[in-house]
């Protein structure tokens, strides 16, 4: 099969980006052949490690300093789609650059599988592909996270793509609630690996990963570890990422007086590791598309606290078996969590152990295979 | 006075706790040699040592200095020059360490625009001098420079604010905040 996943960036981190480069090792290692569009290059290499025979194609390549579409194309500026669809998508120049750039990329690809993985892009690709071509929507995030601007605009192009793939199964149930005629599946992210550190539990540390935004609610998980250390104050939380609420987060961590047991790591390129360094990983977001962060400190053998959100960490956490989900916004709630796990080391190596049985649920192969699966009946395999 | 010695690359003072609050600097820690908690006794108790990174640069006075610095002292105290090497007594139990820095000791009548004070705890083994670093290596945390921060307390118009160096280090700022600020 031949494979094209259009990305918004390649070369950023985040969840989109790390599993949809997963999927796309995944899948050249089956021995098919695989593609990325990324609107935007920075850097010469993506922050997680790709399999050197996928080709990365970038709209507009800005790592040597200077941007550069992919075809060199140098002439007056085409406006004429804007109005077409949603206002924020044309509003900066250098949007406008890279999708101008996409827009005459689109209709060169022939005779493969487009997965496009934004809804901003499925627009895009929805009118600019070859109609004829097989066409998936991977939906990263949840049904309720679209406003209504977005929705309308949405309504009409999804039901001209081939399937739409949710992460969770609460949102394939709404998806396929509201586009009836349209295939709708599920297919969880899958893990890069399952052959990753473990960690002994030994340690006396607390971690949690994510972009420093509102969303994540980290200010909610830095009071509840300041009740933690009030009973424990041998432990640690280190949370790994960096974000545009990192500056409210460190003087909260000062206001607190936590800089002895709080830390803003950055951004990391070896999560696997540090996660390992953990003996308790601990979610406090809002919302989650799917909650990958939470399968991965799974899969390093963490037992998990997690706000329960809408979807994503319910379908992920076995309460009381893997990790406890505790009530969204309840700080008092994921301090008791955290608190229960430090104090009952059996019940770590519990939940540890079931949750690496869970994990394994989300490795390459079985995710690879769903994949696989529906790609060929669409009729992807034939050729 | 006896040369001075580290004690080898693996032995410096490791911090476990910093707490800059209340008009003070209070540090915990344990005097750590080859990765692991240094019982062997000391010769004297562990003093904390402050060392001026720009004091120590500063020129000798001049011959006219000295002079106006001399007569300035026969009439006032107020005129001496802070040393450029300030020190703290320490708690010492076994290789765990306590040590108090009041912030309005660091704030000096002759404060810098700018200066900064690099901590090491001193004493004695076998008439050898001792200096170790006070910095955190072993908590599996390289560069804390950016991933800790301190709060800053300001006494006296100086604002005092211990941080990680490049190398995991703990060093003190001082800088002088012009009035109003």
């Amino acid at each position: 099969m031949k494979l094209t996943y259009v990305l918004f960036n390649a070369f950023g981190i985040g969840g989109t980006v790390r599993t949809v480069i997963n999927q796309a090792n995944g899948m050249v290692a089956r021995g098919h052949d695989v593609e990325i569009v990324s609107l935007m290059r920075y850097w010469e290499d993506t922050p997680f490690p790709l399999d050197e025979r996928v080709r990365i194609i970038p709209m507009v390549d800005s790592s040597s300093g200077e941007h550069v579409d992919w075809d060199g194309f140098d002439g007056e500026e085409d406006t004429s789609w804007h109005a077409s669809f949603p206002a924020g998508v044309s509003e900066k120049a250098e949007q406008r650059r890279r999708l101008n750039a996409l827009i005459r990329y689109l209709p060169t690809i022939e005779d493969r599988i487009v997965v496009t993985t934004k809804p901003s892009i499925d627009l895009f690709v929805e009118r600019y592909t070859d109609p004829s071509l097989i066409r998936i929507v991977q939906e990263h995030t949840n049904f309720d996270y679209h406003n209504a601007e977005w929705r309308k605009a949405y309504h009409g192009v999804l039901t001209q793509m081939d399937a739409l793939v949710t992460l969770t199964e609460s949102d394939r149930v709404a998806y396929s609630a509201e586009f009836p005629d349209l295939r709708v599946e599920q297919i969880p992210n899958a893990l890069h690996a399952l052959d990753v550190p473990r960690s002994d539990l030994s340690r006396t540390q607390v971690v949690s990963a994510g972009r420093l935004d509102g969303n994540k609610g980290f200010d909610m998980l830095i009071q509840a570890f300041a009740k933690v250390v009030e009973t424990h104050p041998d432990w640690t939380l280190r949370i790994h990422g960096d974000g545009p609420e990192e500056a409210r987060l460190r003087k909260l961590i000062l206001a607190e007086h936590l800089y002895n047991h709080v830390f803003l790591m950055g951004a990391t390129n070896s999560l696997d590791d540090e996660l390992a360094k953990g003996s308790v990983f601990a979610m406090s977001s809002k919302s989650e598309g799917f909650g990958m962060v939470l399968l991965e400190a799974m899969n390093c053998g963490l037992p998990v606290v997690s706000f329960s959100c809408p979807v994503g960490p319910r379908e992920l956490v076995n309460d009381g078996v893997d990790g406890f989900l505790v009530p969204e916004r309840d700080v008092e709630a994921l301090a008791e969590g955290i608190i229960r796990l430090i104090e009952d080391e059996g019940l770590r190596r519990d939940f540890s152990e079931a949750a690496l049985k869970k994990a394994a649920e989300y490795g390459p192969d079985p995710i690879a295979d769903s994949w696989e699966q529906l790609f060929e009946s669409l009729g992807g395999g034939a050729e | 006075m006896a040369a001075e010695t580290s004690e080898g690359p693996g032995s410096h003072a490791e911090i476990g706790q910093v707490w800059p609050r209340d008009g003070h600097i209070r540090i915990l820690g344990t005097v750590v040699s080859g990765g692991a908690p240094d019982e062997a006794p000391v010769d004297e108790p562990w003093t904390l040592r402050l060392t001026s990174r720009e004091r120590r640069k500063a020129p000798a006075p001049s011959v006219t200095e000295r002079i106006v610095n001399r007569l300035k002292r026969s009439v006032t105290r107020t005129a001496e020059r802070t040393p450029p090497r300030l020190y703290f007594p320490v708690a010492a139990d076994g290789p765990h360490f306590e040590v108090v820095v009041p912030v309005r000791d660091l704030a000096v009548r002759d404060a810098l625009p700018r200066e900064h004070w690099d901590l090491h705890l001193v004493s004695a083994r076998g008439g050898r001098r001792l200096a170790l670093r006070v910095g955190r290596h072993h908590d599996d945390m390289p560069g804390k420079k950016k991933i800790v921060s301190f709060p800053e307390q300001t006494e006296a118009g100086v604002a005092v604010l211990p941080y990680y160096t490049d190398g995991d280090h703990l060093s003190v700022r001082c800088a002088l905040r012009g009035s109003g600020e």
